[in-house]
């Protein structure tokens, strides 16, 4: 039994494990579960409930639009990072997400792996409504969008799929841009010192927006 | 034809027969309010199965299509854009957020019943708010918010427009909002679905 066990989205499982001090134990919920905060949270309680023996349970989650809301800590303490959603947990920081403004939408290699992309969902929504309309639709998702940013993180096979990425983007007409991503939170989650970019949540206690927001950046 | 039907070719997205059935029912001399409830519960229906996995992002924006269509057929009937509407709303979507697909059909269905609807759009500065309200005078004001990283902007621009001696009521609207968000930015009445909304509404304009 491991001293820590994470459980954490599949967009992060490779950026994960390639910092896997040992001695982790794992559980990786699917990407999916994302369409449906209310579903992500029932997953995510199912996984906590079913972990007795550990130290800690450390989430790789941010607060998803609300997923992480009401859920519960059983026997064993949670850690949870501080923050919306994975996209700063891959570039290291809220800030160095926010500094890209509103007008961008991420995407890395673990987004791509998931069952759903912009990539998959582009060829998709083309084969079945159709080279022109589905290309309208797709255009119509990300119409108040300027840019795609494809965050580098070391996984295998990135530049690749940043390939894929740029043609989508330049198909419905959004600039394509490539950064690098930033370790040090996700290698913190998993080693501390988990200071006040974490939140904490004692045996018994459940996370409330409250909590999770009440500092600097609420 | 029945409104059941009407739902239902929402539901599917069966584009043609929306249309077709809307044409229809308002042929027969059906409502237009009725005809937008059957939109809306055929909606709702995308929304579920959005959820269960059955339809993807796609969909969504197909859905939010086909209702725009319905929207321009039923507009000319409707009483918000004649002059004996129920009242004005001011709505957008707060700064930093430019999610929009849910924003708009709330802004479909409260045209749907009856209000004028100012739609400010995405990713709206807190000023803009202020000015709109300044000009309609609207007693209500909605604002959209998916990202949990924009409560700050919604508590600053109910501040904003509060700060000016502006006191429309404000409903927020989203996924993740709860009784505990409104009461931290400010909010008079939140909706986590478009329903919610329509209630608040009828209580603010007492319709
Ligand atoms: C579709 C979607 C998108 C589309 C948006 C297309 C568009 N034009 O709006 C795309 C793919 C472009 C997108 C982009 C992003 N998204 Co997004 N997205 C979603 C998703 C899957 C569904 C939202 C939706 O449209 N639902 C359907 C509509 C009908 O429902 P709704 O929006 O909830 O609206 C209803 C009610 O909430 C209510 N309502 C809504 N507004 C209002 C207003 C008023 C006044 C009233 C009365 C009622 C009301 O009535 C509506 C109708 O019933 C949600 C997950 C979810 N299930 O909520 C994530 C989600 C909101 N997105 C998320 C994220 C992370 C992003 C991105 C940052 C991702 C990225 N890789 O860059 C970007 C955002 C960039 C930005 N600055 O905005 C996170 C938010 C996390 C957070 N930070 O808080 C979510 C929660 C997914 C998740 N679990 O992680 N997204």
């Amino acid at each position: 039994m491991g001293r820590y066990t994470v459980i954490a989205c599949k967009v992060l499982e490779e950026e994960l494990l390639s910092l896997a001090p040992g001695g982790h134990e794992w559980y990786f919920l699917d990407q999916g579960l994302h369409r449906s905060p209310d579903r992500l949270r029932q997953a995510l309680q199912e996984a906590i409930d079913s972990i007795r023996n550990s130290e800690r349970i450390l989430l790789g989650y941010g607060f998803c639009g609300g997923a992480l809301e009401g859920l519960r800590a059983r026997t064993v303490p949670l850690t949870i990072p501080r923050l919306d959603d994975c996209i700063s947990l891959l570039l290291g920081s809220v800030e160095a997400r926010k500094a890209w403004g509103p007008e961008t939408y991420f995407l890395s290699a673990g987004w791509l792996a998931g069952e759903e992309s912009l990539v998959r969902e582009y060829a998709r929504c083309v084969s079945r409504y159709g080279e022109e309309r589905g290309s309208l639709l797709i255009r119509q998702l990300f119409c108040h969008y300027q840019r795609v940013v494809f965050i580098k993180t070391g996984r295998q096979g990135e530049d690749l799929e940043g390939e894929k990425v740029r043609e989508v983007a330049e198909k419905i007409g959004l600039r394509f841009e490539v950064t690098d991503g930033h370790k040090g939170y996700l290698q913190k989650l998993l080693q501390g010192p988990w200071d006040n970019l974490f939140l904490h949540v004692p045996p018994g206690e459940v996370v409330t927006v409250e909590k999770y927001y009440t500092q600097a950046n609420y | 034809m029945s409104k059941e039907a009407l739902s239902k070719a929402m539901a599917e997205l069966e584009e043609e027969q929306v249309i077709a059935l809307v044409k229809e029912l308002l042929g027969s001399g059906v409502a237009p309010l009725e005809i937008v409830k059957a939109l809306q519960e055929g909606m709702v229906e995308v929304g579920n199965r959005f959820e269960r996995g059955d339809y993807f992002l796609s969909e969504l924006v197909m859905a939010g299509e086909i209702m725009k269509g319905a929207m321009d057929i039923l507009e000319p009937h409707l009483a918000g854009e004649s002059t004996e509407h129920k009242g004005t709303i001011v709505i957008g979507t707060v700064r930093g957020d430019i999610h929009d697909l849910g924003k708009n059909i709330v802004v479909m269905l409260l045209k749907g019943a009856g209000y004028k609807v100012v739609d400010l759009g995405v990713d709206v500065p807190k000023e803009k708010f202020v000015e709109a309200v300044k000009e309609t005078g609207a007693p209500l004001v909605g604002m959209s918010v998916l990202l949990t990283s924009c409560q700050g902007a919604l508590k600053e621009t109910i501040e904003a427009l509060r700060a000016e001696g502006l006191n429309p009521k404000v409903i927020i609207g989203g996924n993740y909002v709860n009784e505990t968000v409104k009461k931290h930015v400010g909010a008079d009445y939140f909706a986590t679905t478009a329903s919610d909304g329509l209630k608040a509404a009828a209580e603010v304009f007492g319709a």
